[in-house]
Order: C-alpha cells, then structure tokens, then sequence
C-alpha cells in the first residue's frame, strides 16, 4: 500500500469525525459514498476541503472527473499524486 | 407524562445550583451508544444533549420517537457553529460545509427527526429569556388542534463561550429539559400556567426551564417565575 494512502485515511477519518473508526477499518478499494463506507453528499464536500488543504490540490467540484477521483482511497491517491507530478 | 433534565457537570461549580438541589438531574457524561457511530458524529455537543433529553424522556414511557410531535427550544442555538464560521471567514479560510449546513437554529430538531424517522409537525423556538415559557405555550397550541398527539417539548442551551460569554447578564451551565406533554390528564401530573408582561427588569438566578423542572420536582404547588421581561405562573393541579 503506498504511503499516501494511509495519510488519506488519516484525513478522512479526522475531518468527518469517523471516532470509532481506524485506518486498518478502510480499505483503500472500498467505496467511500453509498455502501461502502457510507459517506454522503456533505462529507463529500467536508473531505473535499481537508484534502485541499492537506495536499494543496484543485478540485473541480461540478465535475464527473471529480465523482471518479472521490470513488475509493485509492482512486484519490492516483489523482493526488497526479496532480503533484504536474504541478 | 414525563420530564427528564440534565445538567452539565460544571453546574457543580456554580452558586445558583446548590447540590442538594441536583438529585434529579443527570450530571453524567452523554454517550448515546444506541445510535450508530456513523450518524452519531453529526451531533454536536448542543444537538447531543437534545438528543439525549429527548430520548431519555421518551424511554421513560411507551411512546415511539416516530409519533411525537416535536417543539425545540433554545435561547443561543448553533451559536458556537456560527461564530466558528464567521472566524473563518475572516481569517479567509472555506467555511468547513458541515458547520455551514448544520448552522441553522433548527438543526437539533432536524437531527431528531432524521435519526427517528419522525415526519410529524415540528417547531424550533429562540425567544430570549422567555424561550421555555414561549415553547410551553406553543406546545399547548398544538395540543389544543391536534388534541390526541403528544408533544416532546425540548429546551436546551451550551454555556455561552468567549468572546459573547462577556454580554451575558448571568452565566448558565449548559441543559438540556425534555417534558413529554397531552391533554390526557388520565396520567402524570397536571400543570396550568399564565404569564404577563412586567415593565421591571427582572433577572432569575437559573435558566426558566431549569427552574421550572427544580419546581415540577419539588413540593411547592405554585411557582412564581421571573424572566427578563415577563412574571410567569405555574401551578400544579389535583387530578
């Protein structure tokens, strides 16, 4: 598993306050919205922020690009470091 | 039918709230364990003492958090949230969504209704000092046009932190007051009460509600309670 995973399973379990939860509980292919992990709508918009700030990345939140990238933990990995290599 | 009450733990610390006047109240720390940690974390220190009293009152009897029709009140709201949120506007930070949406004055009753699948009427009140006073008797009015149903009346408020805790008069512990209420006088205890405008500038030494529930409790028959601009009167019936 790579290192950025874990630290976003670290900002996702502080910035939705996910108390009874730990990062061994997400699994990085796992669904985050619906029946996955069962976040919604505001928790969407909630990490969207966290992830901003953490990782100083841009995020486009009208776009279909953006329901892709915030499917999984992994998937957010895969666009995060994308946008650090072309930033 | 039923009231329930608590009282945050620092009201120990306070001289308005002798302890031998505690006993009835619930000083202990709120866990709600019966709602899944999932929705759990949308409730706020405000919206959890809510939660709390309301449920605690409606587990002292047989009626279903589905069916009550509900009256909330509280003097200062989300005002923590608020202020939160203003903070960060001046500080140019995003406003954190979560807050932004659950900043409302009615997101407590919103929250109960959500977590109780409940879809009957409900009515969030601020109005001021008189905030207890004023949801009693909205309370009244719709068990006066919906004289079968039972209202949940909950009354609840956080200390008041900095920088407002210095316009405050007094400085009330945070509580949270649930009463369960009918017209069913077949059981539980029958209360009448009146109020009238009064031009001297009064100031009690606890929260109406926290007095009414030490009077609901206690011996006395009647209660002659002081708002900041109203006299309120309660009175206990024989049944």
């Amino acid at each position: 598993m790579r290192p950025i995973e874990n630290e976003i399973k670290a900002v996702i379990i502080e910035s939705l306050d996910l108390e009874d939860i730990s990062i061994d509980d997400i699994d990085s292919a796992e669904p985050l919205f619906g029946d996955g992990l069962g976040l919604d709508s505001i928790d969407a918009l909630e990490l969207g922020l966290a992830l901003k700030k953490k990782f100083d990345i841009k995020l486009d939140s009208n776009s279909e690009e953006s329901k892709k990238h915030f499917y999984s933990v992994s998937t957010l990995a895969d666009f995060i470091e994308q946008q650090k290599r072309t930033a | 039918m039923s009231s329930y009450c608590w009282l945050s733990k620092d009201s120990l610390k306070h001289a308005n709230y002798p302890s031998s006047t505690l006993k009835f109240f619930d000083l202990e720390d709120i866990s709600l364990k019966q709602i899944p940690p999932i929705k759990r974390r949308r409730l706020n220190g405000l919206s959890k003492m809510a939660m709390h009293t309301s449920l605690s009152c409606l587990d002292k009897t047989n009626v279903a958090p589905e069916q009550v029709y509900t009256v909330f009140a509280s003097q200062h709201g989300e005002l923590s949230r608020t202020a939160s949120i203003v903070n960060d506007i001046v500080n140019g930070d995003e406003v954190s969504p979560k807050d932004f949406s659950l900043s409302v004055h009615n997101s407590s009753l919103g929250l109960f209704s959500i977590f109780n699948k409940n879809k009957q009427f409900g009515t969030s009140i601020a109005a001021g000092s008189n905030t207890f006073g004023f949801a009693l008797l909205e309370s009244y009015n719709l068990l006066k046009r919906y004289p079968d149903e039972t209202v949940l009346l909950t009354c609840f408020d956080l200390e008041v932190s900095q920088p407002f805790d210095s316009l405050q008069q007094r400085h009330d512990p945070s509580y949270s007051l649930s009463l369960l209420l009918s017209l069913d006088n077949t059981s539980g205890q029958e209360i009448s009460f009146s109020f009238e405008r009064s031009d001297k500038e009064g100031q009690a030494d606890k929260p109406l509600a926290i007095e009414f529930f030490e009077f609901l409790q206690g011996d006395q028959s009647t209660a002659l309670l002081q708002s900041a601009d109203n006299n309120w009167e309660f009175t206990k019936n024989a049944l």
